[in-house]
């Protein structure tokens, strides 16, 4: 890190680690887990820029938010024809890039241009290593075939990539032939991410929650394969440490939401609208019309920031767990409200807690 | 003890003086009478004296806290000491065992710290920063091939994916494509670029390690078998995947039918049974077509197969009409299938690997060909002079092209 960036980090108040720019809406899967905020509210605003008025947009971000790495999503970002035109002026502006996409669209060439182009990472699902249950989690017939493919040319081109299961009661047990899979094909990285309601998965919560059992052995899967392999797994969705004790797992890196702090994720959509993560379908404003500053304000984002499920308000890991994820809460719950539980706590937490397993004092609250 | 002697003497003193103060206020206060200034003075002595003894316990009780911050400030140190070490630790492959052993001797101590740190509050979560300093300096430092930092929810920093190769993990990452390929999780294209993934991967430790000439010569005799027999593994992948190709069905289906097809000079066969052989000739060479697309066979052995069908079968029915003349000779059919076949042969040596069942079953019969061109058959001979085409030295050019070819690829051993 080079003097002027430090100097940049410690004097901008604004800067931000990384922001999510959803490029376009379209997808060319259909995902039975996809978190896509406009899958989940059909009042969500439609519709994508001309390429002129998104390249306007990228130069805005950037400028408002100082941000170190812009990640390219969707929908599914590699529809976008102009895509490379994006990523270039983006570059230009000295951001890092990545890219989230569903991987059956990357060719050798594809994968080869976007490395030249200056992506460095690409994250990539890879849903089991079955090709009937990826496929059938991703409602596309073959999108297994190509994303085993689209890593392998992504590496055999010196790019990197990470791929991501997202565990679901019905692939959740096939993580380990995941894992191996993955490392077979050259990926640099897995990323574990429990299933969390949002989107389309709003349809599908009794059918793809996995049970705090299944979570338990998926997360001993992962230990098991970090001391088989060397390798180091996340595991970014957060995970209720009164559901299944966390601290157990010391090798697995739990991520927790980071809402309105630096490393937050902001997101911007086709449009430009402004949200606080890419979960969440509450838009705080557009960021073409009102500066990334007067968008969030310690008033506007302190709702979002604050928000505790009741259950939770006096746990002793609530500033590091939050209750888990608040998008997911908002999403599912009657009145759209940031403080429900959400799904897996909601679910589980109860039933957990009776059998006095929970790890933590709030057990003995809860009793 | 010291301190018992200064409290005795303390007391002591204490009582001395109260005796003297007691005499000279008797005098004054109670002239005549004894037993109540003496009552008095033992009264007093004895609320000085647990005075005394409870500012004593609590002195003992805060040098007891003490201990214990001396204790802990002495856990704490030693954490301290434990982590700097942890923070000098450098990736090293060559002492990479050293640093195993060290690791696991750090590990011991904070193992020995967590079980003191049961009685000791506060201890317990800074033990776990360090427990994690620990495991991440294994991930990364030792036989890591992954480090992954600065991960929130769905978010991961490109800064923070950093893959860290060693010989070790490129060879379980071949054992695991191979496992992969063979329960056919993936396809063949895939094996092949990610075999040359490795394969680059491990030029560049290679090339990496040359750049520390220390390095290498750091490494063991073992060691460096080890690397020579990893080249040698990923070169022979092309084997396996003959190997791979020999158990499709459509490869099996193939073979069976050439059997059938080889023994066409000697069956006879009447031309609708040959239609149906030349059908079925035809539908097993499309699907044979799919090995090639799918990349486990090449296209000039695809061509070189299809080549010896067609000259196989050149046979006459048995119903032909009794007026038709049938060429019998065998030179003239072995030397029509040499010229057939030599510029495919030549054509599948320059794509540099022709598989082991191609050499078996198609040069041996340009073998038998040439053999069938050198034997002495009069019958044979006289149509074979009669109808040929070509000269006594075009023949021999054929016969010496055919020779040297089938020589190059017996010497080079190419056809694995």
């Amino acid at each position: 890190m080079g003097i002027i960036s430090k100097l940049k980090d410690a004097f901008l108040v604004n800067r931000q680690d990384s922001i999510i720019f959803e490029v376009t809406q379209k997808c060319n899967n259909d995902c039975l887990f996809c978190y896509n905020a406009w899958k989940a509210d059909k009042n969500y605003p439609q519709g994508e820029l001309s390429t002129a008025e998104t390249k306007g947009l990228i130069r805005r971000i950037v400028k408002e938010t100082s941000c170190k790495q812009l990640t390219f999503t969707g929908g599914e970002p590699f529809l976008r024809a102009d895509l490379p035109e994006l990523i270039t002026c983006a570059k230009e502006l000295g951001v890092a890039i990545n890219i989230i996409s569903n991987g059956t669209l990357i060719t050798e060439d594809i994968a080869r241009d976007y490395i030249k182009l200056g992506v460095g990472l690409f994250e990539l699902p890879l849903l089991s290593a079955e090709r009937t249950t990826h496929d059938a989690l991703s409602r596309n017939q073959g999108a297994f075939d190509k994303v085993v493919e689209s890593v392998a040319n992504i590496k055999l081109h010196r790019g990197r990539v990470v791929t991501v299961f997202v565990g679901t009661k019905r692939n959740i047990d096939g993580l380990k032939e995941m894992i191996e899979l993955s490392l077979a094909i050259g990926a640099d990285g897995i990323m574990f991410n429990r299933f969390n309601v949002g989107g389309e998965g709003i349809r599908h919560i009794d059918e793809l929650l996995p049970t705090p059992a299944q979570v338990i052995k998926a997360l001993e899967t992962i230990e098991s394969a970090m001391d088989q392999y060397k390798i180091g797994i996340s595991c970014s969705i957060p995970i209720q440490p009164c559901i299944i004790d966390t601290s157990r797992f010391k090798k697995v890196h739990f991520g927790y939401c980071a809402a309105g702090t630096k490393r937050a994720y902001y997101t911007v959509d086709p449009m430009g609208n402004l949200r606080m993560c890419n979960h969440t379908p509450s838009i705080l404003g557009n960021i073409l019309k009102s500066s990334f500053k007067e968008l969030t304000t310690k008033q506007k984002i302190k709702p979002f920031m604050d928000a505790v499920p009741e259950f939770c308000k006096d746990c002793q890991m609530v500033k590091t767990c939050q209750g888990g994820c608040k998008a997911a809460a908002e999403v599912s719950s009657a009145g759209c409200s940031l403080c429900a539980e959400e799904p897996f706590l909601k679910k589980y937490k109860n039933e957990w807690l009776k059998k006095g397993l929970a790890p933590l004092e709030r057990a003995s609250v809860a009793d | 003890m010291e301190r018992i002697w200064y409290l005795a003497c303390l007391i002591a003193g204490i009582f001395i003086a109260l005796l003297i103060f007691g005499l000279g206020y008797r005098k004054l206060a109670y002239p005549g009478k004894n037993s109540r200034w003496f009552k008095e003075l033992w009264f007093s002595t004895m609320v000085i004296l647990a005075l005394l003894t409870t500012t004593f316990c609590n002195k003992e009780s805060s040098t007891n806290t003490a201990q214990i911050q001396q204790h802990q400030t002495q856990s704490f140190t030693e954490l301290q000491k434990i982590w700097q070490r942890i923070n000098q630790i450098k990736p090293d492959y060559v002492n990479r065992e050293k640093q195993r052993k060290e690791l696991d001797e750090i590990q011991g101590q904070i193992d020995a710290l967590i079980s003191r740190a049961q009685q000791e509050l506060g201890l317990k979560e800074t033990i776990t920063l360090v427990m994690t300093n620990i495991l991440s300096s294994r991930v990364s430092h030792i036989g890591g091939s992954f480090l992954i930092s600065g991960v929130t929810c769905y978010k991961m920093s490109s800064e923070g994916v950093k893959r860290m190769q060693t010989l070790s993990s490129l060879e379980q990452q071949y054992a695991l494509l191979a496992k992969m390929y063979q329960e056919k999780k993936i396809d063949v294209q895939v094996l092949t670029k990610a075999r040359e993934t490795i394969l680059s991967d491990y030029e560049n430790l290679i090339a990496d390690w040359n750049t520390q000439k220390s390095v290498l010569d750091g490494l063991s005799s073992d060691e460096k078998n080890k690397v020579v027999d990893f080249i040698m593994e990923l070169s022979g992948v092309e084997a396996k995947e003959h190997g791979q190709l020999e158990s499709t069905p459509e490869w099996k289906a193939i073979l069976a039918h050439w059997e059938v097809v080889s023994q066409l000079e000697w069956d006879q066969k009447t031309s609708e049974e040959l239609d149906k052989i030349h059908q079925e000739t035809e539908k097993r060479l499309n699907a044979l077509l799919r090995l090639v697309d799918k990349g486990l066979l090449s296209i000039g052995a695809f061509e070189l197969i299809q080549a010896d069908f067609k000259q196989l079968q050149q046979v006459k029915p048995i119903n032909v009409d009794c007026y038709s003349v049938i060429s019998i000779s065998t030179k003239i059919k072995g030397l029509e299938r040499l010229q057939a076949r030599l510029p495919l042969l030549e054509k599948t040596i320059a794509e540099g690997k022709i598989n082991e069942w191609t050499y078996q079953k198609v040069i041996r019969r340009l073998k038998d060909d040439l053999q069938t061109l050198d034997n002495k058959d009069e019958e044979s001979d006289k149509w074979y002079k009669g109808s040929r085409k070509l000269t006594d030295a075009d023949i021999e050019a054929v016969k010496k092209k055919a020779k040297e070819l089938i020589e190059k690829i017996e010497k080079d051993g190419n056809y694995k």
